[in-house]
């Protein structure tokens, strides 16, 4: 896989990561994500559903990406600075920061294509799987632990008047519906080694000063049982 | 006997009765250690079994468009336990398969290649909430959850001497029953205090049934798939952790492979599971 081998002998080896992906802004939708590293290269595999189907008579276009450089975490209501109920994407960016790698389903995966609706997944729901070289920022922050995956496009039904007329921040083309986030979900790196849930106490032997114990006990016995015979037969 | 005379009878009897004693309580001790002695934790029978195999309902056509069929179907309120006679009859027996049988489809390339012909969309599950409880009927067990982390240093914490020593550890940064992914849950095999709440973790074989309650009430049943043996050095992250994430999926770990010399185990147990179906559950 790796055309690299030096690189894959880099300090942080083959990792693992993680996330679980839950609704943003009442998306209704919910997934999962695992990405491993081999060298240079990363392999996301990506499983969602629930989030909107359609959007002007065609798939409903997810842009979606590894947010970098925040706090690692997923944005509150408290987030909604404006007040339309709805955290727009630069409203999350406290929590979740900027964008480290989009996660098309073909070509480009810089930030440079983060509003790119034509090689993002569209639909309700997704099973991905793609491998591409990850960007140094990218995997610096899944070190660090800041790295959170966010998946845009909300179902403009499910959003206030308000929010249903407004335009995207990013994309002015775009409604705020198009790029607002639907799910989101801090990475973590998978626990690394088996886990240690035992002593071995029932292993083996339990109890091994009580045979020791006994066998003084019954060793004494005996001696001094044989002693009696001894100065009983000499006498 | 005259020169020993002054002494002997009566201390002769006090020394025998000595002897006696120190035997009997000699004896006595020994059976109490023997007794008292546990049994080694079970290792698994076999490899038989495969970590998470494609799920037939969701290929369905009729199951995959009705989502929330499918996603309130997830939660059987009925009594879980009945399970034992709904094992699904492809599942083998069980009895200990000899070491030799191949574990099938163990290469995650083919299998995901399976899945991934046969399954059109995923389902939506459940919102997150916790476990709090566990419950194997095959092995007697139930247990409280909590929640447990990392350690600094990257590894899955173990349960700490303490209230929640013998109880089963949910690892916090794994899916939620119901929810896609893993759920990942430890317990120990064995503590200081003796066995512990996994102890039987390695009788447990495909088909069995593992129910989770989550904190909003809800219970969900997981079918074993299968129950496999690692050394700690070759520990499948990517099995355990990952896997297949399109569905809700189980792995409970302990430890296995005592080694007497090194007084550690050089092992893990783990059994994968996946969310029963709707199909499977009713």
């Amino acid at each position: 896989m790796s055309l690299t081998p030096l690189a894959a002998q880099a300090d942080d080896g083959d990792a693992m990561y993680r996330a679980t992906l839950t609704e943003l802004n009442g998306s209704g939708g919910s997934g999962s994500f695992m990405l491993t590293v081999d060298g240079d290269d990363a392999t996301v595999e990506m499983n969602w559903n629930g989030l909107a189907e359609t959007f002007k008579d065609g798939p409903f276009p997810h842009v979606q990406h590894i947010h970098i450089g925040g706090q690692g975490k997923c944005p509150t209501p408290s987030a909604d600075k404006n007040g339309d109920d709805v955290i727009s994407t630069p409203e999350g960016q406290a929590s979740y920061g900027g964008i480290g790698t989009t996660l098309s389903v073909k070509g480009d995966t810089s930030a440079k294509s983060a509003t790119d609706i034509t090689i993002a997944p569209g639909g309700s729901s997704l099973d991905y799987k793609r491998t591409f070289k990850l960007n140094a920022d990218t995997r610096s922050a899944l070190k660090d632990g800041t790295g959170v995956v966010v998946v845009h496009g909300l179902d403009p039904s499910t959003m206030s008047k308000k929010a249903q007329k407004a335009k995207s921040p990013l994309v002015s083309s775009l409604p705020l519906a198009a790029t607002a986030p639907a799910l989101c979900g801090p990475i973590s790196a998978a626990p690394t080694g088996g886990a240690d849930t035992g002593t071995g106490s029932t292993s083996g032997i339990e109890h091994a000063g009580l045979f020791g114990l006994g066998g003084l006990l019954i060793a004494g016995g005996v001696l001094a049982g044989a002693r009696l015979r001894k100065t009983a037969k000499a006498s | 006997m005259v020169e020993h005379g002054a002494a002997a009878p009566s201390q002769r009897a006090r020394r025998r009765a000595l002897s006696l004693v120190f035997m009997l309580v000699g004896v006595a001790v020994v059976v109490f250690a023997i007794v008292s002695q546990v049994n080694a934790p079970t290792a698994p029978g076999s490899a038989a079994g495969t970590i998470d195999p494609p799920q037939s309902t969701s290929a369905s056509p009729s199951t995959s468009a009705r989502p929330s069929a499918s996603a309130t179907g997830t939660t059987p309120q009925s009594s879980p336990r009945k399970s034992k006679s709904q094992k699904p009859t492809t599942q083998k027996p069980r009895t200990v398969k000899p070491r030799t049988e191949k574990p099938r489809t163990e290469k995650p390339g083919t299998e995901k290649a399976t899945s991934r012909k046969t399954r059109t969309k995923s389902r939506p599950l459940l919102p997150p909430s916790k476990p709090v409880s566990i419950s194997i009927p095959a092995i007697d067990l139930t247990s409280e959850v909590f929640a447990i982390g990392k350690a600094a240093d990257g590894t899955l914490r173990a349960p700490e001497p303490g209230p929640d020593l013998n109880k089963v550890a949910w690892f916090e940064d794994s899916a939620t029953p119901g929810q896609l992914g893993p759920v990942v849950l430890e317990g120990h095999v064995d503590t200081v205090e003796g066995r512990s709440v996994f102890f039987d973790l390695g009788r447990v074989r495909p088909g069995d049934e593992v129910t989770l309650k989550r904190k909003d009430g809800r219970t969900l049943s997981y079918t074993v798939d299968a129950v496999r043996s690692y050394p700690k050095s070759r520990f499948p992250t990517e099995a355990v952790y990952g896997g297949d994430i399109s569905q809700s999926t189980l792995r409970l770990i302990t430890c296995s492979d005592f080694d007497r010399r090194t007084r550690h185990h050089q092992g893990n147990l783990v059994v994968f599971g996946h969310l029963r179906t709707t199909a499977a559950g009713s």
